[in-house]
């Protein structure tokens, strides 16, 4: 079931950020919101996953759905090893053994075999994300929500990283929403791609892209001319 | 680098051999064991305490004491702040009950716990008493240092409050309790041989400093302190030594 918010108002110290907005975000495919600083797309993800309360809005197809997150800094626990880390957030009824094999299989998926044992202080920037992504799909969640999760990378390693979300996702489709201000990363990895305006926040623009990921280039044509509307979009 | 880690002990040991030094001089100054007796002599009398025949009793209790108050200090504390930490409604009743014992004078507590309690109880009640607010502060200061980042993500993930307590703020607060372990134990080696002092139990370096102290043997007195010292230094080691163990993580 794809998770609707109808008619949703919030606002932060006479600030309104949002005032009767809509969005449908479709069951199984990754969303990705553009947005301005400061339009409230983390406020968005915040009310989607209970940390934050709005202040009225009509919801659907969230009852009973579990999230996952992937916050901009990996918030991996320094005191734990990368197995560690991922064995934490999982539920203490699944016995131990399913819990290792869990825990290995999304290491092996995000490609970190070798360190398994290693404290997230002896890891890159980048491999620290990496075990962020494989901690929220190791957790059996219906929703994934990930607010910038690249940001302040470079290029290369934000390559590598859409790499290894694209790999893992395509095994396990979750329902993804992706928040970013980065055109190339909602490019690369939305199917959904939402433009919003500043605060208090309307959809601009609203852009489908079918195109698996692993076959996406950013010099292809579509994506070009996608990437041009959602510009000007964003630029108004 | 190397250079100037051996300079700044060269210097320490300097500050030693001024403070000798001085000592020296003083004791040539007044010229009488029963006001200052000289270093060397002192020393002898240290070493002399080593053969002394409860010498392991004295020192054992004393030990003990410490031990016994540091254990129950450690465990209220840790969890009492856990507590509080978590608790603004806790904390703003403990904050009153921790300032009224950290502000008593000593003495006070000392006195009451003579009449209370039995002799050898008064040094680890007062010893508690010292302790448990340092650490016990120490561990509200960490819990409200704990990554709000940390905490909010194990809440996402839907950790169980009981595993957010074990696996977030335990480690979290783990430096903030071993430097609270580190400051209570080095005060409570002073409470309890103050109670041992007054309470006098049968085997204690207080007991033994009081009765030196009657009978002017002042050489005694200093030399009991030397030992006294010592066995502060020792833990407040062994507490660095574990901080080291317990905080892998942070190198």
């Amino acid at each position: 079931m794809s998770i609707q918010i109808r008619n949703l108002y919030k606002s932060f110290n006479g600030v309104i950020v949002y005032k009767d907005f809509n969005i449908v975000f479709p069951e199984g495919t990754i969303s990705c919101i553009l947005g301005p600083s400061g339009c409230g797309k983390t406020t968005l993800l915040n009310i989607i996953s209970n940390s934050a309360n709005p202040d009225r809005g009509g919801f659907e197809g969230l009852e009973n759905k579990v999230i996952s997150y992937i916050f901009q800094d990996p918030r991996l626990l320094p005191w734990k090893t990368v197995e560690e880390n991922i064995d934490f957030v999982l539920s203490r009824d699944i016995p131990t053994d399913e819990r290792k094999e869990i825990v290995s299989r999304f290491i092996r998926l995000v490609e970190l075999d070798g360190f398994t044992k290693f404290y997230p202080t002896q890891l890159s920037g980048g491999m620290r994300q990496r075990v962020s992504i494989a901690r929220a799909f190791a957790y059996p969640s219906d929703v994934i929500l990930m607010d910038e999760p690249l940001k302040g990378l470079d290029i290369k390693l934000k390559l590598n990283l859409i790499k290894a979300f694209a790999k893992i996702w395509q095994t396990d489709k979750r329902t993804v929403i992706f928040v970013t201000h980065d055109v190339d990363e909602a490019l690369l990895i939305g199917n959904e791609i939402f433009v919003l305006s500043q605060a208090p926040a309307i959809i601009k623009s609203q852009q489908k892209i079918e195109i698996p990921l692993a076959n996406r280039s950013l010099s292809s044509n579509f994506l070009k001319d996608v990437k041009k509307s959602l510009i000007s979009a964003l630029g108004e | 680098m190397k250079i100037s880690i051996t300079k700044r002990r060269a210097i320490s040991l300097a500050s030693i051999v001024f403070m000798l030094i001085a000592w020296k001089l003083l004791a040539m100054y007044f010229d009488s064991d029963f006001i200052i007796p000289p270093p060397e002599k002192t020393l002898f009398t240290t070493i002399s305490l080593f053969g002394e025949s409860h010498f392991l009793q004295i020192i054992g209790a004393t030990v003990l004491r410490g031990l016994i108050g540091f254990i129950i200090s450690l465990i209220a504390g840790v969890s009492i702040g856990i507590l509080a930490g978590t608790s603004p409604n806790f904390n703003a009743f403990l904050k009153p009950i921790l300032v009224t014992i950290r502000s008593t004078p000593v003495i006070a507590i000392i006195l009451l716990a003579l009449i209370w309690l039995n002799a050898t109880s008064v040094p680890i009640f007062i010893a508690i008493l010292t302790m448990f607010p340092f650490i016990c502060t120490n561990v509200i200061d960490g819990i409200k240092s704990v990554d709000s980042h940390l905490t909010e993500m194990a809440k996402v993930y839907q950790v169980e409050q009981k595993r957010i307590v074990k696996d977030v703020f335990v480690p979290a607060i783990m430096p903030f309790i071993i430097s609270g372990a580190s400051s209570a134990m080095g005060i409570g080696w002073r409470a309890i041989i103050i109670g041992e002092v007054l309470s006098q139990p049968r085997y204690g370096i207080g007991t033994v400093m009081q009765t030196a102290q009657t009978f002017l043997n002042v050489d005694a007195v200093i030399a009991w302190t030397i030992v006294a010292v010592l066995i502060s230094y020792l833990f407040e080691k062994i507490i660095r030594w574990s901080e080291n163990r317990l905080i892998f993580w942070r190198n």
